[in-house]
Parts: structure tokens; C-alpha cells; sequence
């Protein structure tokens, strides 16, 4: 419903722009373009300004176990319990350990950031003039990164993704991401952060391969981590492949239970 | 000893957030059964494919399994279309079975019984 995007953050300059709008004997020559939170409103578009911009054509595939080992998270609080917690049951060879970090309410309930980065999945980039949007295969999520000028939200409700604004640095984006949930996946086995923590990727190709993109994460949280914690994601390109469809409850066979136990039913049937 | 070195290595392949839609802690994953069946059905679907089979056991009682794999956009780039196996298709399979003893399993490979083609879930 449109009435729900009204409720953004930007409300009230999108009120100004729909005023203005409404006084407006011609909705095509509507001057919003004076609202610089809203670019999508203004009179002009430069698509010449792609032109500049890297060449991230292709699907990245995420090249799981090549990524640089992260550091030691310095956690804080109830974050560092449940690490502590974690890292006690994979000591202890327990296999349940997995079910322990991976709760979820539903099988086909996306990770959020940057779980979405990750997924076993092709990710893909479009470029458009103020934004850049990711389109990861799994689930097919889309991020949302907005490279327009505007500001962060002072109060984002929380979300999976977040919201991401970006800037360019040469051929590098860089993102940050604040918006997102308490409990949410920083990283892998019980690194978790709080709805505080600011997320900033530096994305771009390898200088010594473009077709390998480093994406390299830097979280602050000031209730989950006494320091900054670092990570590094690789993907390698295809050029050859498009994405495909996904949709999860097509034959979701996984259900899981309030004690995060996962089933697999459907079993034995014609 | 050996089961916690299994159990380690699966959950250090299966890691967070590597996991796409489920773990696999319902699965023995430190163990491997082959058995040769008959295909019933073939689901090309999301979030997982499946085939089932019917398998004949020592005393002579038909059950049929089912056999989760991954995603057909995975499988796909394995050399898997939807139709690579079809009902009537006699097959072995190896997999790891359920924990709770049901008949179902994740598919780690299956032989097509005419071609002698192998096609790997992964």
C-alpha cells in the first residue's frame, strides 16, 4: 500500500514534495526537485554519470572458504555470553550448536545483514543514477543502497537490512548501514550485534583481479563491542549466467519448531 | 573421537551464515547409505529439489524415500536440469539418513542406472 511508504523517515520532506505537488497545475513540471532527499522527485536525471562508475557486470558467486579468517571479536554484555556460549558447544564437538545459532522461525526467514551478503548464492549489482541495488539469489532479497546525498535516518525502525546510504571513493563503494535488528548475525558462530551497531563495507574489485570482488566489513557497536570487529567476503564473477528464480515456500518441507528443532517432513509419500 | 571430528567438520561446512535455509543437524551426517531404488518423483523446486524413490528391502517390502538436495539454481550449475531423472528410472543412491529413523535422507549422489551417469548434490 502507498499509504505504508509514506511512513518513512522522510516523511515530512515527502509531505513538502506532495504539497507542492498538489499546488502544481501539471503534474509533469512538479518543481520537487528542490527536495534533495527525494532525488527520485527532481526534474532531471543523469545517466551519464554511470558512465564513471566500475565494472560489476556479471553474477559473484561467493567464494566460501577462501575469505581471510576475522579477528577475535572484542564483545561486550549479553553479546559476549552468547559467543562465550557458542564457542563452549563447538569446543564440546556438540552438534546441536548449530541449531543454537541458527534459530529462526521459518526455514525460508532470510539472515538480514550481512547474512544476505553470504548465503551460498549469487549476488548481483545494478546501477542506477543515486542508487545502488544488490540482488542476492537466495530468497531473491534485494538491498537497497542509496548513493543521492541523503542523510541516515536519525531513528530507522529496525530492520533486516538495515538502511544503507553509499558514497564513491574512485572505484570503490562505500556503504553504511545502521537500521538494523538486536540479535542480528555479525558473524559466524555466535557473533551478534546490537540495534546500535554501524555496518561500513568498502566494495570493490581486486586490483589484482577484477573478477574477484572484496567486500570489507567494519562493525561498530557500542554496546556489543568494546572494539571494531573486521571482516573480509571474496566473490568471483560470472559472466555467463543470469540469476535464477527462487521462491522459498515453493516446497518448503522444513518447518521448524519453537525450540529452533528443523523437520523434514513429506518423507516416505508418493 | 571420530564422531567429534565428523561432527566438527559438518558443522564447519555448514557454517553460519554459509546456511541458505536449514541445518543439517537432522541428518547423520557421519553416515553414508547406498541403496538402489526406483524413481517415483522428481520436485525441480525450491528451496530444495527432491526425488523419490522406491527401494525394495530384504523382505521384500517396498518403502520409498525421500531425498532432499539443494536448490535446482545450485544444481544446475552441476549439470543437473529438471529432467535429469524421471519416475521409472532405476538409480543408486548414497545419502545421509535422518536421524529419527524415517525414510527420508540428504542426497549426496545418485547413479542413473542406464547412462552410468553420476550427478552430485552440491
Amino acid at each position: 500500500m502507498r499509504k505504508t511508504n509514506i511512513k518513512r523517515p522522510y516523511r515530512p520532506a515527502l509531505r513538502g514534495a506532495l504539497a507542492m505537488l498538489l499546488c502544481s497545475p501539471a503534474w509533469g513540471q512538479q518543481e520537487a526537485e528542490a527536495d534533495t532527499v527525494w532525488p527520485a522527485a527532481g526534474k532531471t536525471v543523469d545517466y551519464g554519470a554511470l558512465q564513471g562508475l566500475p565494472d560489476w557486470r556479471g553474477i559473484w558467486l561467493p567464494m566460501m572458504g577462501k575469505n581471510p579468517k576475522p579477528e577475535i571479536p572484542r564483545l561486550m554484555g549479553k553479546y559476549k555470553a552468547h559467543y562465550d556460549e557458542i564457542q563452549t558447544l563447538i569446543n564440546s564437538g556438540d552438534p546441536e550448536a548449530q541449531l543454537k545459532v541458527e534459530r529462526r522461525a521459518s526455514a525460508c526467514e532470510p539472515p538480514g545483514m550481512p547474512g544476505i551478503m553470504t548465503q551460498p548464492y549469487d549476488i548481483e549489482f545494478l546501477f542506477t543514477p543515486g542508487r545502488v541495488t544488490m540482488v542476492q539469489e537466495a530468497y531473491m532479497q534485494v538491498r537497497r543502497i542509496y548513493t543521492d546525498g541523503r542523510p541516515l535516518p536519525a531513528d530507522p525502525d529496525p530492520t533486516y537490512n538495515g538502511v544503507s546510504i553509499a558514497h564513491w571513493e574512485g572505484q570503490t563503494l562505500v556503504v553504511t548501514t545502521t537500521g538494523l535488528r538486536d540479535g542480528g548475525v555479525m558473524g559466524r558462530w555466535g557473533i551478534t550485534y546490537s540495534d546500535k551497531v554501524t555496518m561500513t563495507e568498502r566494495i570493490h574489485l581486486d586490483p589484482a583481479n577484477p573478477d574477484i570482488l572484496v567486500v570489507e566489513n567494519r562493525f561498530n557497536d557500542p554496546l556489543a563491542l568494546s572494539a571494531p570487529w573486521h571482516s573480509t567476503y571474496l566473490f568471483s564473477r560470472n559472466r555467463s549466467q543470469d540469476q535464477l528464480e527462487f521462491i522459498c515456500a515453493q516446497n518448503d518441507r522444513n518447518p521448524i519448531d519453537d525450540k529452533g528443532n528443523v523437520d523434514l517432513v513429506d518423507t516416505g509419500q508418493k | 573421537m571420530r564422531l567429534k571430528s565428523a561432527a566438527m567438520l559438518a558443522l564447519a561446512t555448514l557454517a553460519v551464515p554459509a546456511l541458505a535455509h536449514h541445518s543439517f543437524a537432522m541428518f547423520d551426517m557421519k553416515k553414508e547409505v547406498t541403496a538402489q531404488g526406483v524413481v517415483t518423483d522428481f520436485r525441480w523446486t525450491n528451496p530444495h529439489s527432491w526425488m523419490h524413490l522406491d527401494v525394495t528391502g530384504k523382505d521384500g517390502a517396498k518403502v520409498n524415500w525421500a531425498l532432499e538436495m539443494t536448490s535446482p539454481n545450485n544444481l544446475v550449475l552441476g549439470g543437473w536440469r529438471r529432467s535429469s531423472l524421471k519416475p521409472g528410472d532405476k538409480v543408486t543412491v548414497t545419502y545421509h539418513p535422518l536421524l529419527n529413523g524415517k525414510s527420508g535422507g540428504s542426497l549426496i549422489q545418485v547413479v542413473l542406472a542406464d547412462s552410468k551417469t553420476t550427478l552430485e548434490n552440491k
